[in-house]
């Protein structure tokens, strides 16, 4: 095939108007040894896309350990298949600790209030506790009123002292009434 | 459908489906695990693999659902790590000395191409399929293949220009 043939398929090739064999001549040209230079620039393509077709499953046994999972299937349902569960156990194992995570905090939660209702209501010895320190401090007030009593009385000694006060003002001014000229300029100097 | 059967006519078809699988998941082992999936899958419906018109349409139908449902299932692009020298032969001599680089150069290329071009190309140069069963795998009719066909081998040769890929050919 010569170089002008070539060129036109090329177009034709890129215009994607070309047929199946037409485009097996073209990699048959380009994958020779002997390309023109001007047409080089269109060689790894074709020698690409001819590697490529080789591209094959390196595992040997490949057929071997597809016939063993073909029987397998063929003795179970196909509904029980271990694939699609896979995904989802991920799922269900974050549900699933979601869950527990809510039951513990509940329990812990839940422990706290008992304790405190227990403190407030049920505890004998709170109770006991409690009533001993009302009567100590029952005793306390009463005992102190009683010392208040005592000491309104002594209030009345010193409404009693007053008086004795007055007195005391009678026997300062009782000279002056008995000898006033003696003491008159004493008192006026001492006031 | 028995599995002597099963065996004759739909096991030879492994290496097309393998190499279809690895061109659109572009990574060797899930493609071979899903090649067996595959298989599974039709002999899972061995009862009416016989009223399809081509066993082989479907064959390449269920492995391109099965591709673009695991490809929808990632959340991160896959790395090719796989060295590309190990597929070098029968390729001339000359071409041979980059060859690695340029086969790196073309996938690269082709997988800058919309999906459905990349499936086009894959099964038109490399399997050489007639537009008929191109239309039926794709579900396509075969006027827009041949339009998507030409912008995916057009679009290929212009990437490979930009990258200057045939630079090794002028020393």
């Amino acid at each position: 095939m010569n170089t002008s043939e070539i060129e036109a398929l090329l177009e034709r090739f890129y215009d994607g108007n070309t047929s199946l064999l037409e485009e097996k001549i073209l990699r048959d040209f380009f994958c020779s040894n002997d390309v023109p230079a001007h047409l080089k620039s269109h060689q790894p393509v074709f020698a690409y896309y001819r590697n490529e077709q080789r591209h094959e499953i390196k595992d040997h046994d490949f057929e071997q350990k597809l016939t063993a999972i073909l029987m397998e299937e063929t003795e179970a349902p196909p509904a029980i298949r271990l694939q699609p569960y896979r995904s989802s156990f991920i799922y269900v194992t974050g549900i699933a600790a979601g869950i527990l995570l809510l039951i513990g905090l509940f329990f812990t939660f839940k422990q706290d209030v008992f304790k405190n209702s227990l403190k407030q209501a049920g505890n004998p010895d709170t109770q006991i506790a409690y009533a001993e320190a009302s009567h100590a401090l029952m005793l306390v007030s009463a005992n102190l009123n009683i010392g208040l009593k005592q000491v309104e009385k002594f209030q009345m000694v010193d409404k009693a002292m007053k008086n004795v006060r007055l007195f005391n003002k009678f026997y300062q001014y009782q000279p002056i009434f008995i000898n006033p000229d003696e003491t008159s300029n004493q008192s006026i100097k001492s006031k | 459908m028995n599995l002597q059967e099963f065996q004759i006519k739909v096991y030879p078809l492994k290496n097309k489906l393998f190499r279809f699988a690895k061109r659109m998941l572009d990574h060797t082992e899930e493609a071979e695990d899903l090649v067996q999936e595959v298989f599974i899958k039709l002999w899972n419906r061995r009862d009416k693999l016989d009223e399809y018109r081509s066993v082989e349409a479907l064959a390449m139908i269920t492995t391109k659902n099965l591709c673009l449902d695991k490809i929808k299932a990632r959340r991160y692009p896959v790395e090719n790590f796989e060295n590309h020298r190990q597929f070098i032969e029968n390729v001339p001599d000359e071409i041979k000395v980059d060859y690695s680089d340029l086969i790196h150069g073309i996938r690269q290329a082709m997988k800058l191409l919309p999906e459905q071009q990349q499936i086009i190309v894959h099964l038109r140069d490399i399997e050489g399929y007639d537009f008929e069963e191109i239309a039926e795998i794709v579900d396509m009719n075969e006027n827009a293949i041949r339009v998507a066909l030409s912008r995916a081998r057009k679009r290929i040769r212009e990437l490979l220009s930009n990258a200057k890929i045939y630079e090794y050919q002028r020393n």
